[in-house]
């Protein structure tokens, strides 16, 4: 449909009113952005390191990160801000915005004696919530939307709640690609933040990259089981069944997967990403829930808290509950 | 149907779309899916994640090595359960979803029936060897299959088999050639190889492969190009004098095709991006370690990173008028 097409049907239907407004310039497509985020935060680290070197008071003392740290971002605000289609300033912006994180980071640890405290990890959160509602660029809302719930989880992994962390962030991710209305209203704001989301849910819920276990590992503290967050991911799953329209059928259809999700951690994140991609016809969603159900799958193979035995009763009863209903949804 | 949601999330923020008539301006833009099409997920869905489950259970199940069970059951149950998805696959059908389902869990049951060959005998094989003959022995369905996601699952398990046979240290000839690097000239090799086909199939006209393979194959070979054009910075006497001319084979071809013949930004911006980490470790090597070389290389990857995103999205603009 083209888009005279569209405000045609829209007119009639009494949606919109008046002449079709003019066509304003396409967006950035989504791989150059990316390109631009990965280059942004490399471009900040190596400034992060050049004002390391040059000031180097900077990393001894909290009173002098911290500021300096905050001045970064407020500079990052002010490029952003001026950018207006510059990718230069708007890379720049980013590039010191990493730097002034980091550096945040810094004098915060220093200044309540220990980087991995829960105080710490919670204020940084606060931090990257603040920076990813306030600094209009979007790749930059992405990672700080996701660096906003990684640190929140590993808060909740010290203090001692992990599973309120995956909960807070599935139902996030949900709430945000189930608001049509927000993300057209302010499509600058809450797509990046939904992406920010969908992207931290991977790693939290389980295991991109190593096992729920890596949280453990890194903080070297915290429970490793996080099962009521999964159990929690399990139950946004069942709402947004139920929400798209689904009905009690849709939760039923959902049931198995999010029981399945508190043994194999992840695998309800994967197919609520995957469910939230195919809501907003969003192939980036649906493949990187793909992706991470891969993953999520394999890594169970390493998982120590249930037998190979034990795991592969439970794949298979899944498996064949999923099939089962398939059929009964066909006949239905 | 992307491009709808793009306008209407433009006519929404700029008023001329009241918030609370979004919802009902996407579902007449097509771009919220229907109850049919929800309906049509779900059978999807309930479809390939049962039939994954089931066979990675199953997976599962042979590597426990239950020793309850005798070794003829074992066979008999790997054995069976492949006939049966075989089976099911002829009497489904190709062109059915279900049909290919049942043909990919062939697929990821062979690979069973083989380590439990491995586990039960003992031959001595090495890791490589199962991958190596998994990809062997399904072939004839990979090709058989006309299926996208069974040929990167294939590619897939080229690309362990090759990953596994440098780990075992039994590179024979192909250790003087190419070096403790050689795995990744060979995924290199591999990957690349794999993109040209499928680029070629697609301008050939074959309906049943999509641009999400290219430009996966086009990550991974990207992925290894990258690798072997920061060595041939570092040290090229490492993995070749050869790695420098490849790398800049590689970003040639690539920026010839997907510029000149096929217009994609995915590509492109891949590209751009293993540029700069090859301009970066080639101004780390060659500056000095210190705080002037730091701000100099920050503010070459920050301004490279907005030349090549103004470059593509010129393109993009010249490619929609």
């Amino acid at each position: 449909m083209t888009r005279a097409e569209l405000w045609a049907r829209l007119l009639e239907a009494g949606l919109v009113h008046g002449e079709m407004p003019p066509a304003r310039e396409a967006p950035t497509p989504w791989p150059v952005r990316v390109m631009m985020g990965v280059a942004g935060w490399f471009g900040g680290l190596l400034l992060l390191g050049f004002a390391g070197m040059t000031f180097a008071m900077l990393f001894r003392s909290e009173a002098v990160a911290l500021p300096v740290g905050v001045a970064c971002c407020m500079a990052a605000l002010a490029a952003f801000h001026l950018a207006a289609g510059s990718a230069l300033l708007s890379q720049f912006g980013f590039a010191v915005s990493v730097a002034g994180q980091v550096l945040i980071f810094f004098g915060l640890g220093e200044m309540l004696g220990s980087h991995s405290s829960v105080e710490v990890l919670l204020l940084m959160a606060v931090l990257e919530a603040l920076l990813a509602a306030g600094l209009p660029n979007a790749m930059h809302r992405v990672f700080t939307a996701a660096a906003a719930n990684v640190f929140l989880l590993m808060a909740a992994h010290v203090g001692g709640f992990a599973g309120a962390a995956i909960a807070v962030t599935a139902t996030g991710a949900a709430a945000i690609w189930l608001a049509p209305e927000w993300m057209a209203t302010a499509p600058d704001v809450w797509r990046p933040l939904g992406y920010g989301l969908a992207l931290a849910l991977a790693p939290m819920d389980g295991s991109l990259l190593a096992g729920p276990q890596i949280w453990s590992m890194i903080l070297r503290e915290g429970p490793a089981v996080l099962w009521w967050g999964q159990a929690a991911t399990g139950l946004v799953l069942c709402w947004t069944a139920w929400r798209i329209g689904g009905g009690w059928t849709g939760v039923g259809l959902a049931a198995p997967l999010a029981v399945l999700g508190i043994w194999a951690p992840g695998i309800s994140a994967a197919v609520l990403v995957v469910t939230l991609g195919f809501a907003n016809r969003n192939r980036i969603l649906m493949g990187l829930g793909m992706v991470a159900f891969a993953g999520y799958l394999s890594h169970f193979y390493y998982q120590l808290d249930l037998t190979l035995l034990a795991k592969a009763g439970a794949l298979t009863g899944t498996g064949l509950a999923l099939l089962a209903m398939r059929w009964a949804v066909r006949r239905a | 149907m992307a491009q709808s949601q793009d306008h209407i999330d433009e006519w929404a923020s700029a008023g001329r779309l009241r918030a609370e008539d979004v919802r009902q301006a996407l579902a007449m833009a097509g771009v919220t899916p229907g109850p049919a099409e929800w309906r049509a997920f779900a059978r999807m869905a309930l479809l390939w994640i049962g039939v994954l489950l089931m066979a990675a259970g199953v997976i599962f199940f042979f590597a426990s090595n239950w020793k309850a069970m005798s070794r003829v059951a074992k066979f008999g149950l790997a054995e069976g359960l492949l006939v049966l998805a075989i089976g099911a696959c002829i009497l489904l059908g190709l062109e059915r979803t279900a049909g290919k389902s049942a043909l990919l869990a062939g697929a990821l049951l062979t690979g069973a029936l083989l380590a439990l060959v491995g586990q039960t005998y003992q031959t001595g094989a090495d890791t490589f060897e199962l991958f190596a003959y998994w990809a062997l022995l399904i072939l004839p369905w990979v090709l058989a299959g006309r299926f996208g996601p069974l040929w990167m699952f294939w590619i897939f398990l080229l690309n362990t088999a090759a990953v596994m046979y440098f780990q075992a240290g039994r590179w024979g000839i192909l250790g003087p050639l190419f070096g403790m690097h050689g795995v990744v000239w060979f995924l290199l090799g591999i990957n690349l190889a794999a993109q040209m086909a499928w680029e070629l199939a697609m301008a050939r006209g074959v309906a049943w492969l999509e641009r999400w393979g290219a430009r996966v194959l086009g990550l991974a070979a990207g992925g290894a190009a990258t690798y072997i054009g920061v060595m041939a910075v570092v040290e090229f006497r490492e993995i070749s004098a050869w790695a420098f001319p490849a790398y800049v084979a590689w970003a040639g071809a690539v920026f010839w095709h997907y510029r000149w013949r096929v217009s994609d930004v995915f590509m492109l911006s891949g590209l751009v991006l293993s540029g700069i980490v090859v301009a970066a470790v080639f101004l780390a090597k060659h500056m000095a370690r210190d705080e002037a070389s730091l701000l100099i290389m920050g503010v070459v990857v920050i301004g490279l990173s907005a030349a090549g995103a103004w470059w593509i999205r010129e393109l993009a603009r010249e490619e929609e008028q």
